[in-house]
């Protein structure tokens, strides 16, 4: 068997163009264009621009949208009112918010509770009637507003049971 | 600081690993051996929270860290004889190291930046983890146990799991970090490294990381490396049980077969439905002591002893802990589809998951063509070889009970649904089909020209 003339390091730099080859055609084969140009790349760039901004607050909006505002949005009222620990908050499904003009994708109780410390239902969960407050929507804006009786608290969650 | 903490708790859990892989008489090469030191050091913290809350113990910092320091010191009780072993391994092993190695060594480390960054930067971004793991974590570093407030709220299946993830986000927690998943960096570089030093302990290294970037950038691979759940440290650990069972094929040794019950029971501790694919394991272990000849009382017995990790991981934190120590109970009975005999409607599923999660277009965003480049590498092999040799077959068998498994398990349990589960779910195929094409003929008949013609031979 004919021996190759050339030598190791002549091979290794072979191997090493060879390398790189490999990689640069694994670019182009879409999946992975899509993956470097659509992930990878746009999380580096994400990277440097995130050196900057660490604040809590800031990663929090970035990651999760308006999912967080408007729920930051609720637990401010409360918030300023002094009143956090006590209070039972009915929130409405997303759809109810979207029908009025509101993009909010309302989370499960978990998340909200994660991210403002007040204690929330869902209509659909058995302990809605117990709440104190409860959020709805007009002009466009979020509203939020005390139960003052169990029989209007009734109504108003039988009318959001249609969303 | 952060970073010095980070190393801290590394080491921390190597060490707590090396204490571990002593005991065990586990003897690897270095590449291998450190970050499975690492890997079991996590895997021994994951549970330290979780003993306390067994015991009503109230869960702060100093208890925390206390167990963490006993758990530590009791698993180094032969640490003099893991470090003998260690010298020794250091004087047998030549590092090395190939100039054609940094592309492939360059965009891995690339791409671990940046998902050690986006661990690091961002909250756990799941809402399951976010209403599940990471509320209760929460709230457990404020009220001291893991069953807390968060349980007065809307009932959650998210709650109701075993508490693999929520022990070590309290950990990070409690030394410091800000909401995110910085201990997941950990099982991705760790298993990385182990699977590097796999496919080169078979293949060129070209080959080997050629495969590696691969298998890095499958997107669902990915993007569950900076994203907690447990589908990604369930697969690593997974991956590492059917590992050390085909290491004990090889050496005959029972330490080995233990360990691998061991990480089987870890990767239980992570996904509660674990039990079946070991049970679906046993043939395998059956088989090979049928080769042997073995009496039925030595394959009963080593059978159990690969078993019984799972059954009392399992035991311990679903049946106990879910059931008898949560304020809220989950039943698997009550999900189980009624029409469970429906032979049409299981081969629908089957239907459904080949379609969606091989043969559609979004299967090929979540996976890329990996899947594919199996398929061809196992055909090819088929076609020209004809035959298999005995660690291609144990990873194949293993991939297809993965594969037979979920979608069984969809139609069993509606609530686990191809989309989303069993996608998931999958993730445990590729480390296997990853090892599967380092023992592939085709390939290593490749890899056996390339190192000829680069030696001159």
């Amino acid at each position: 068997m004919a021996r190759s003339r050339l030598n190791k390091p002549a091979k290794k730099a072979i191997l090493l163009v060879t390398g790189f080859l490999l990689l640069f055609l694994l670019y182009l084969v879409p999946p992975h264009k899509k993956f470097f140009k659509e992930r990878a790349f746009v999380y580096w760039k994400d990277l440097l621009k995130q050196q900057d901004k660490q604040n809590q607050e800031q990663r929090k909006t970035e990651r999760f949208g308006r999912l967080y505002t408007y729920t930051k949005q609720i637990e401010q009222f409360f918030a300023k009112r002094g009143n956090k620990k006590d209070v039972l908050v009915l929130i409405p499904p997303a759809a109810y918010f979207k029908k009025q003009g509101i993009d909010y994708p309302v989370p499960e109780p978990g998340v909200i509770y994660y991210f403002t410390d007040l204690k929330n239902v869902s209509i659909n969960n058995n302990r809605a009637i117990e709440a104190n407050w409860y959020v709805r929507a007009a002009n466009k804006n979020i509203i939020i507003d005390s139960v003052t009786s169990v029989d209007a608290l009734k109504d108003t969650i039988a009318a959001l049971k249609k969303y | 600081m952060t970073f010095l903490i980070i190393l801290l708790l590394t080491l921390f859990q190597l060490i707590t690993g090396f204490g571990l892989l002593t005991l065990f008489r586990i003897q690897l090469k270095p590449a291998f051996y450190w970050p499975l030191c690492i890997l079991m050091g996590l895997a021994v913290f994951s549970i330290v929270p979780f003993i306390l809350q067994l015991l009503f113990i109230p869960i702060t910092y100093t208890t925390v860290f206390t167990g963490l320091a006993i758990a530590s010191l009791l698993l180094n009780v032969q640490c003099r004889r893991g470090w003998n072993q260690v010298r020794l391994m250091f004087a047998v092993t030549k590092f090395q190291f190939k100039v054609y190695e940094i592309p492939f060594l360059a965009t891995i480390a690339f791409l671990m930046l940046v998902s050690v960054w986006r661990c690091y930067y961002y909250l756990p971004t799941p809402l399951d983890a976010l209403s599940g793991a990471e509320v209760l974590a929460e709230y457990t570093v404020r009220e001291k146990t893991m069953i807390n407030s968060v349980f007065m709220l809307e009932p959650s299946g998210n709650t109701l799991k075993p508490p693999f993830l929520t022990c070590l986000q309290i950990i990070y927690k409690f030394a410091g970090f800000p909401p995110g998943q910085v201990w997941l960096c950990n099982v991705f570089i760790c298993i990385t490294i182990i699977l590097y030093h796999l496919l080169c302990s078979s293949l060129h290294r070209l080959l080997a990381g050629l495969l590696i970037v691969l298998f890095t950038i499958i997107p669902e691979m990915y993007a569950y490396t900076f994203m907690i759940l447990y589908d990604y440290s369930n697969a690593a650990f997974f991956f590492l049980s059917v590992y050390f069972l085909t290491l004990f094929f090889r050496n005959e040794q029972n330490n080995y077969l233990l360990f691998a019950g061991l990480l089987m029971g870890f990767a239980t501790y992570m996904r509660p439905e674990m039990p079946m694919l070991a049970v679906l394991i046993v043939p395998a272990i059956v088989w090979h002591f049928k080769k042997q000849r073995a009496g039925v009382v030595k394959m009963i017995r080593n059978n159990v002893v690969f078993l019984l990790p799972t059954a009392l991981f399992y035991l311990v934190s679903v049946t106990l802990y879910i059931n008898y120590y949560l304020p809220k109970s989950y039943s698997v009975m009550a999900q189980i589809n009624p029409s469970l005999v429906n032979g049409r409607a299981l081969l629908k599923q089957f239907s459904l998951t080949v379609h969606e999660l091989i043969f559609s277009k979004s299967a090929i965003d979540y996976y890329g063509y990996f899947i594919f480049l199996f398929l061809a590498l196992f055909l090819a092999e088929l076609i020209v070889k004809r035959r298999f040799n005995d660690l291609s077959r144990n990873y194949l068998y293993v991939l297809l009970i993965v594969f037979l498994a979920y979608p069984t398990l969809s139609h069993a349990l509606p609530g686990l649904t191809v989309e989303h589960s069993v996608k998931r779910a999958f993730l445990k195929l590729f480390p296997l089909m990853l090892i599967y094409m380092s023992q592939n003929a085709l390939l290593k008949g490749l890899s056996d020209k390339m190192y000829r013609w680069e030696n001159g031979r």
